[in-house]
């Protein structure tokens, strides 16, 4: 388990151009980083590149890192959330492209793995759907507090709102969900 | 309702780690082996193209009464004289206070501030190794549109609002097809709002070819002419760029974009492919 220290001096050599900082850093919270953008994207292999893209950020930003209570993790949330947000961004452009053209035929894979993260890729995705209506901004704090265990704290950091900000999305969505919940309940 | 709750969190695979890992590794070598001095000079030349460009849509916007609004950093040279490489090699303190229009990175205004510091002779060293500048088309709109050849292939490299687009490289001696008239696509936040999207296409007219014109129509009711420029190296370039609102639509449900190319008398139409022939940059997404 990393100690303040260590995250401080960790992110002192980053701000000095270390690579292999980078790299500890990424072997240190690069599961968790990949875990939030796949809340975030739906998909593991989007996952992966975004996860990718936020530790190349991270180094081509490297004298800007921040430690909050001693820990780089919120900056580097707040650095996925951004990723996140313009890849699904993006795909949501790739994907209307891409639904215009004729579907490939689709090669089954038997992997007990592959199939496994094809559920959970589907699970995630109606998630996904579930919260749609809810606001970007305050589906960015859900996912951060309640998915991926940030205090309200490391979240306003990792956001760059203040803590109050945190709370009053959270509570709006919240509010927002249970209002779906009971709807939901009612149409079935 | 779904349960909003996801699925548990599983490990990256091995695979997948040792590849980001090397990719992260190497990068970071690599920028830190080659050091301020391999900025300088990239920095040098995209500032200079940068400052006329920036100029440009910073006098076109306070001819029209704009102040900037609020769009994240203005276009052009304003926010890169505080935000360059040069600068970043300060300490993170006073870079932190000059940076305001993104405190944590990988927003898009952030982006467009990376590829702005990046310009063309930056971009291009990854879009066509060892391409040398041989032409420039006059700015439009702030767009600065330069042509960079290596060997028998060319590129086109253009900067607006910060942002800079290169093109994968094309044959010099271009074919009759689809592919010599794809557009890039760049988005970039509107003052009002919502995005604007600038096509771009370019090309090269063949040798002995004196009656060449190319036109593009756009599903907006546009229709635009290629503008020629001759080059340093005595072959004459064509450029297209048309920039329009981006309603946040679907755009392949609107009509398609076409070229027109008029040759010795003949006239051949191309009718673009959305994202397939929308998309011909090498720098950047769609």
């Amino acid at each position: 388990m990393a100690t303040e220290g260590d995250e401080l001096a960790l992110v002192t050599a980053l701000r000095e151009d270390d690579p292999e900082a980078l790299a500890t850093l990424f072997d240190r919270y690069g599961d968790r980083i990949y875990n939030h953008c796949f809340r975030a994207t739906g998909d593991w292999a989007d996952a992966e590149d975004a996860t990718a893209s936020v530790f190349l950020e991270v180094w081509r930003h490297r004298r800007r890192v921040q430690a909050h209570d001693g820990s780089a993790l919120p900056w580097l949330y707040g650095v996925a959330t951004n990723v996140c947000r313009n890849l699904n961004r993006s795909r949501r452009r790739r994907l209307r492209a891409v639904a215009a053209l004729p579907r490939p035929e689709v090669a089954p894979d038997h992997a007990e793995q592959v199939v496994d993260r094809l559920g959970s890729s589907a699970r995630m995705r109606a998630v996904l759907d579930a919260i749609r209506e809810l606001p970007p901004r305050e589906q960015e704090v859900l996912g951060l507090v309640a998915w991926s265990g940030l205090s309200y704290e490391q979240a306003a950091a990792a956001l760059d709102v203040p803590v109050g900000t945190v709370r009053s999305r959270l509570s709006r969505a919240r509010a927002r969900l249970t209002t779906q919940t009971s709807r939901g309940a009612r149409d079935d | 309702m779904t349960d909003p709750t996801p699925p548990p969190d599983e490990p990256m695979p091995d695979q997948a780690r040792a590849r980001i890992r090397a990719e992260l590794l190497g990068a970071a070598q690599a920028e830190r082996r080659s050091g301020p001095r391999r900025w300088a000079i990239p920095v040098l030349a995209a500032a200079a193209v940068l400052v006329v460009a920036g100029a440009a849509g910073w006098a076109v916007r306070a001819g029209n009464g704009d102040g900037g609004g609020d769009s994240g950093a203005p276009a052009g040279g304003a926010t890169s004289a505080s935000e360059s490489p040069v600068e970043s090699a300060a300490p993170s303190e006073t870079l932190g206070e000059s940076i305001e229009a993104s405190k944590v990175p990988g927003t898009q205004e952030d982006h467009r501030v990376d590829v702005k510091e990046l310009g063309c002779a930056e971009t291009v060293t990854s879009t066509l190794p060892g391409a040398e500048q041989v032409a420039t088309f006059p700015d439009v709109d702030g767009h600065a549109t330069s042509v960079w050849v290596q060997g028998d292939r060319f590129t086109v490299c253009d900067v607006v609002g910060g942002m800079t687009t290169t093109h994968r490289p094309l044959p010099l001696v271009p074919r009759a097809s689809r592919e010599t008239f794809r557009v890039s696509s760049a988005y970039l936040p509107a003052h009002g709002g919502g995005f604007e999207v600038t096509r771009l296409a370019a090309g090269v007219v063949p040798d002995g070819a004196p009656a060449y014109a190319v036109s593009y129509a756009f599903p907006d009711g546009a229709s635009v002419d290629a503008e020629l420029t001759t080059g340093s190296d005595g072959r004459r370039y064509w450029r297209v760029l048309h920039s329009h609102a981006d309603d946040g639509g679907n755009e392949t449900k609107e009509p398609p974009i076409t070229a027109t190319l008029r040759l010795s008398g003949t006239e051949h139409v191309y009718t673009l492919r959305w994202g397939l022939d929308t998309c011909a940059q090498a720098n950047h997404g769609c």
